[in-house]
């Protein structure tokens, strides 16, 4: 997707870490960026399933190789 | 304690993106080796599909026609237009020009079908009789396409290689003199091409764009009965993976691009984006394929780029956190009667979020060398800023999506 440049340009939440005192908004700040991170950890454990189905699939394909090296499916493709 | 650790997860998606930038930024520098096979004769067919395009569709027929290329034809699949469209074409020249005219209610069902039904027509007419389909090419173009004249002698090497299914060219904005706003979109292809499209051609996974992309007719006809082109929104995307996943190779030929008209009104280009993140939402149907089929390079690469709306979204939290706390920081310095933090603070955003300027400047300033390297620099720090249309157009592509909207306006041309 073309907006990829802006996912690696992000601002990232510094003020917080900065600033000791009490600053206003500081908790909904905080909340948007752990809503951030959680939707982030949800993306992992998805990645990490698709990851296994995956290997699980190759796993699976491989053991149908044909001995001379062809699998099945590729008969008839370029 | 989960609250600290969400935080740093947070920033670890900034950390992912870099790495990734950086890796695909570093790749492109590279040269690709080109495998080579016998040169052949070829015949070139360029695919205009358009919908009410008498404003620009002259223009591009009229460099179609001037190409220096022996065996071409163009092909206006005129998708049942108001306008003057269809006598444009068949003004256009009929040595070169074909015209295929779609009637209502058959009409109007979208790129995809309109591209479907000019290939079928192209089959059926006996244009292709005498022709091996291996050595049939055929080009995508929008309506608006400018092609570079030397487009064909760039592309046709690429295809020499018998596994090569589709070559993707350059895409600029031709009007990019215009404006700021024209200036950014034109840099927003030249990133995409010169550094994720040119990286790709090492993982495989060099994705097609809907507007100059080349493809063998064979590889085409691997897609199945139905056409070679889906009806989603991104039906470009859409078809590269599919050939991806059929075992062809997919190419990025740095050294011709087509150029296009940029669009002049943010709104219109919020617009045009969520249209292309709702098309992008649309592809996760493509997961399963990509799962059983590409080889594991690519489809690493592939499940990134089709998930990266998802942390298009989950970036767009970051920037608003970041302008909550910096506004009470501010506001919090005026009641203390100091400034609670040092400006040097401001150092740390800066190079996290602009340091990516720098390189994309430099990319661009090797193809627009009068704008030259440090206008270049400054036009890519506000790069990084017109990056966050796709936090609007994200959350407008998920709204749309969740309502069940499926329709779009097409971009009006100016």
């Amino acid at each position: 997707m073309y907006g990829k440049p802006a996912l690696g340009t992000v601002l990232p939440l510094a003020g917080m870490a900065a600033a000791p005192e009490a600053v206003p908004g500081l908790p909904l700040a905080k909340a948007l960026q752990a809503t951030a991170g959680a939707g982030f950890v949800l993306y992992c454990l998805i990645a990490c399933i698709l990851i296994s189905i995956r290997i699980r699939l190759r796993w699976r394909t491989g053991s149908n190789v044909q001995p001379d090296g062809a699998r099945p499916d590729d008969l008839g493709r370029k | 304690m989960i609250v600290e650790l969400l935080l740093w997860s947070s920033i670890s998606i900034i950390l992912m993106a870099g790495c990734y930038n950086t890796g695909l930024f570093l790749l492109s520098r590279r040269r690709a080796p080109r495998r080579k096979g016998p040169r052949k004769e070829r015949l070139y067919i360029f695919l205009l599909a358009c919908l009410n395009e008498e404003q620009v569709l002259a223009e591009s027929l009229a460099r179609i026609t001037a190409l220096p290329a022996g065996n071409f034809l163009a092909l206006v699949i005129d998708d049942a237009s108001d306008d003057r469209t269809s006598e444009i074409a068949r003004a256009a020249g009929p040595d070169r020009v074909l015209l295929h005219r779609r009637e209502l209610p058959d009409a109007r069902r979208g790129k995809g079908a309109a591209l479907n039904d000019g290939v079928r027509f192209l089959t059926e007419s006996g244009v292709l009789d005498g022709h091996d389909p291996d050595d049939v090419i055929v080009c995508v173009v929008d309506a608006d396409g400018r092609l570079d004249g030397h487009v064909v002698q760039s592309v046709d090497p690429f295809f020499d290689d018998p596994r090569t299914g589709a070559t993707q060219i350059c895409v600029r904005m031709y009007n990019r003199g215009t404006g700021l706003l024209a200036r950014l979109q034109d840099m927003e292809f030249v990133v995409y091409g010169d550094v994720f499209q040119s990286a790709r051609r090492f993982i495989g996974s060099v994705g097609m764009g809907g507007n100059g992309q080349f493809m063998r007719l064979s590889a085409l006809h691997t897609l199945g009965p139905g056409g070679p082109w889906s009806d989603s929104l991104t039906e470009d995307l859409d078809l590269g993976v599919r050939l991806i996943a059929k075992g062809w190779a997919t190419q990025h030929c740095t050294t011709a691009s087509v150029s296009q008209q940029a669009v002049l009104s943010l709104r219109r280009l919020v617009r045009q984006r969520s249209r292309w993140f709702q098309g992008h939402l649309q592809s996760a149907g493509l997961v399963p394929l990509i799962l059983r089929e590409v080889p594991t390079r690519p489809a690493l690469d592939l499940l990134y780029h089709l998930s990266s709306p998802v942390l298009i979204l989950l970036t767009s939290l970051l920037p608003l956190s970041f302008l909550v706390a910096l506004g009470g920081t501010a506001l919090a310095s005026v009641e203390a009667g100091r400034a609670l933090v040092s400006p040097m603070w401001l150092l740390g955003p800066y190079v996290l979020s602009f340091t990516a300027a720098y390189a994309y400047g430099f990319v661009y300033a090797k193809r627009e060398r009068d704008l030259g390297l440090v206008r270049s620099v400054l036009v890519a720090h506000v790069f990084v800023f017109y990056g966050y249309i796709w936090f609007a157009a994200g959350w407008w592509g998920l709204w749309r999506m969740a309502t069940g909207k499926r329709t779009w306006l097409k971009t009006a041309r100016t």
